[in-house]
């Protein structure tokens, strides 16, 4: 629990939360404008989302982001490569804006790079030699390289569109100019979504990079399964897990439409009573 | 250092069944004791701030498990894959229940929700029941320090049972009726009008008919495990806590009578308490009993961690627990039934109050 890295986990999924619930609300209120309905309402509940937004995208890079992944890159340098792409070693690491991971020939396809930033952004300095993959033993990369490559870029290019979206929009409500500018309203509405994927794909980076390893070093998750639970039975609660969280989204999404569609409730809460 | 991690473990699962018990034992009756919406909302808002916490009970109970007895844990865990899971699936199935059924108005809706809460609730009673009796029979563990059971197979008890066998399953029916006869005894107490009357009756006919069973369950209980009653007897713990099963008993014939079914639920809580302790005592120091082979036996001494993490933990742990102990008194008291208003319980109150039952 005193692990410094479990703070800035914490710290980041946190944040990460405030993220997706200010998004939530901004896009709802985005919604309601772009309609005319519940303007006060909607109005005030967006310039709220949008400050804490700006404030939580932010966070959620830096210092947050930044300290997972100087973190990974100290305790974890095979997780690190698979993240970034990155087969070859060397000092002025280039960082992979885009590109596809080619297995077969160990090389990134199509790819955008910034020189030297991945040196910078892991070690401190341009300079700093970052591992590649080619220098790690095969058996030691997490299982599914490009898995954990997209999960990754997936993650760090939406929390890169999202800190442009709030500031942008911060300035725009500094200036009082949001509420007349639909295409924003309209960037809202449609962003509702993109928090959640990003979590689910920095989670998916998270515990895909970590393989093979369960405890990382010193123990492989092949050697941690229960030695009398057999396949037939964890498919079974696998298929059982999944039908289970499909019924309650398609429930979710339902009872928020209904949410939505209602409209905000102005009425104060009834009190509860017994509170003191 | 074992002794006192053990009675740790054994007393957070029994104060989890104490607690979640009577949530568990209202969901199971309140098809029966509230029939319309308004008396199903009172039902939902008497346990409404409470059932959540008290499920904690069982997570941390399970989290102390893992700390004391890491071997326990693994071979418990691993051996219960299947019905461990589905008890997570119920939990799941009956938390949804109760908070989806306020968001829409449609009686259908309700029907349903109520009806999954009740199937929820009831069947969590039993694997609960059906749980201790696995624990007290014990499970074929052998060589490798692992075992598998298969859930049913000809359900009579003995050598190659399932998880569910005669034993097991009357243990679970057991727990069922004492459980909803705690429901009952906390309805009559948080709850008014029709549902309070009805809570009554059917407490008083549900302990009844679990001291029916009782001579049963001990005479069988005996059977499985011949070597209980001495252990007991030889353990002035085991006595004390005798003594408090007893009292409950007792307490709960007068609470129920007068009526006073504050008395009756507290009561209530000692009787369980009592019960679970004495079996606790009784089975010390044996964590998950073989079948196989008492070599195999997983006890407090084979299964625990290291000193020095206990040591550590046990100091946490005395900060940790008054203070969760705190929060559930301060709980109660925040929620405290004021009979004018309990209509409108706080379960459902912060929700949608404005939308009545139409």
């Amino acid at each position: 629990v005193a692990s410094p890295w479990a703070f800035w986990e914490y710290a980041h999924v946190m944040s990460a939360a405030v993220v997706t619930g200010s998004f939530a609300m901004a896009g709802i209120s985005a919604y309601w404008l772009l309609l005319g309905q519940h303007r006060e309402v909607a109005t005030r509940c967006l310039r709220t989302a949008v400050v804490a937004a700006s404030i939580a995208t932010v966070v959620q890079i830096f210092p947050t982001g930044d300290r997972n992944g100087k973190l990974v890159a100290d305790h974890q340098p095979a997780t690190l490569a698979a993240m970034e792409g990155l087969f070859d070693s060397g000092p002025y690491a280039k960082l992979a804006i885009i590109g596809q991971p080619d297995m077969k020939n160990r090389r990134l396809e199509n790819p955008i790079e910034v020189p030297g930033l991945l040196s910078f952004l892991a070690y401190g300095s341009f300079g700093s030699t970052v591992v590649g993959l080619n220098d790690i033993p095969q058996d030691e990369w997490p299982d599914n390289v490009p898995l954990v490559y997209y999960a990754y870029h997936v993650m760090v290019g939406l929390g890169t569109a999202f800190i442009a979206l709030a500031l942008f929009s911060l300035l725009q409500v500094w200036r009082g100019a949001l509420f007349r500018q639909r295409w924003l309203l309209w960037l809202w509405m449609l962003a509702i979504p993109f928090p959640y994927i990003a979590t689910t794909a920095g989670w998916v980076t998270a515990e895909a990079g970590r393989q093979p390893w369960i405890v990382h070093g010193l123990m492989r998750t092949a050697q941690g399964t229960s030695p009398r639970v057999g396949t037939g039975d964890t498919l079974f609660t696998l298929m059982g897990f999944s039908g289970l969280y499909l019924v309650v989204g398609v429930l979710f999404l339902f009872l928020v439409g209904r949410e939505i569609a209602h409209g905000p409730s102005l009425a104060p809460h009834a009190p509860v009573e017994g509170r003191p | 250092m074992e002794a006192i991690w053990y009675a740790v473990v054994a007393g957070m699962f029994a104060v989890y069944v104490a607690l979640d018990g009577y949530d568990l034992g209202a969901g199971a009756l309140h098809l029966f004791v509230a029939r319309d919406d308004a008396e199903r909302r009172q039902v939902l808002g008497a346990i409404g701030p409470f059932w959540d916490g008290n499920e904690v009970w069982l997570v941390a109970g399970g989290g102390v498990l893992v700390l004391a007895f890491p071997v326990a844990y693994a071979v418990g865990f691993s051996g219960f894959y299947l019905p461990l899971i589905m008890v997570l699936w119920l939990l799941l199935l009956r938390g949804l229940s109760i908070e989806f059924r306020s968001h829409v108005e449609n009686p259908l809706w309700r029907s349903f929700w109520d009806v999954a809460f009740a199937l929820g609730s009831s069947l969590l009673a039993v694997v609960l029941g059906a749980a201790l009796g696995n624990v007290l029979r014990g499970v074929p563990i052998d060589a490798s320090r692992t075992f598998s059971l298969p859930l049913f197979d000809d359900l009579l008890p003995g050598p190659g049972s399932g998880v569910l066998d005669a034993y097991t399953v009357l243990l679970g029916a057991f727990a069922l009726v004492l459980l909803a006869a705690h429901g009952g005894a906390f309805l009559a107490w948080r709850t008014t009008g029709e549902v309070r009357a009805r809570s009554l009756r059917s407490a008083r006919r549900l302990y009844v008919l679990a001291g029916a069973i009782f001579p049963v369950v001990t005479w069988w209980t005996l059977e499985v495990q011949p070597g209980l009653p001495d252990a007991a007897l030889h353990r002035p713990l085991a006595w004390l806590t005798m003594a408090i099963a007893v009292s409950g008993a007792a307490g709960i014939a007068w609470g129920l009578s007068r009526p006073r079914p504050a008395l009756a639920f507290g009561s209530s809580v000692a009787l369980l308490l009592g019960l679970l302790a004495t079996a606790a005592a009784a089975s010390w120091p044996f964590l998950l009993r073989s079948t196989v082979s008492p070599a195999y036996d997983v006890t407090a001494f084979s299964a625990g961690a290291q000193g020095y993490a206990l040591r550590v933990a046990l100091v946490w742990a005395s900060i940790g627990l008054p203070l969760a102990c705190g929060y559930f008194v301060y709980l109660a008291r925040t929620f405290r039934v004021d009979p004018d208003q309990r209509s409108d319980a706080p379960g459902e109150a912060s929700r949608r109050v404005d939308s009545g039952p139409g």
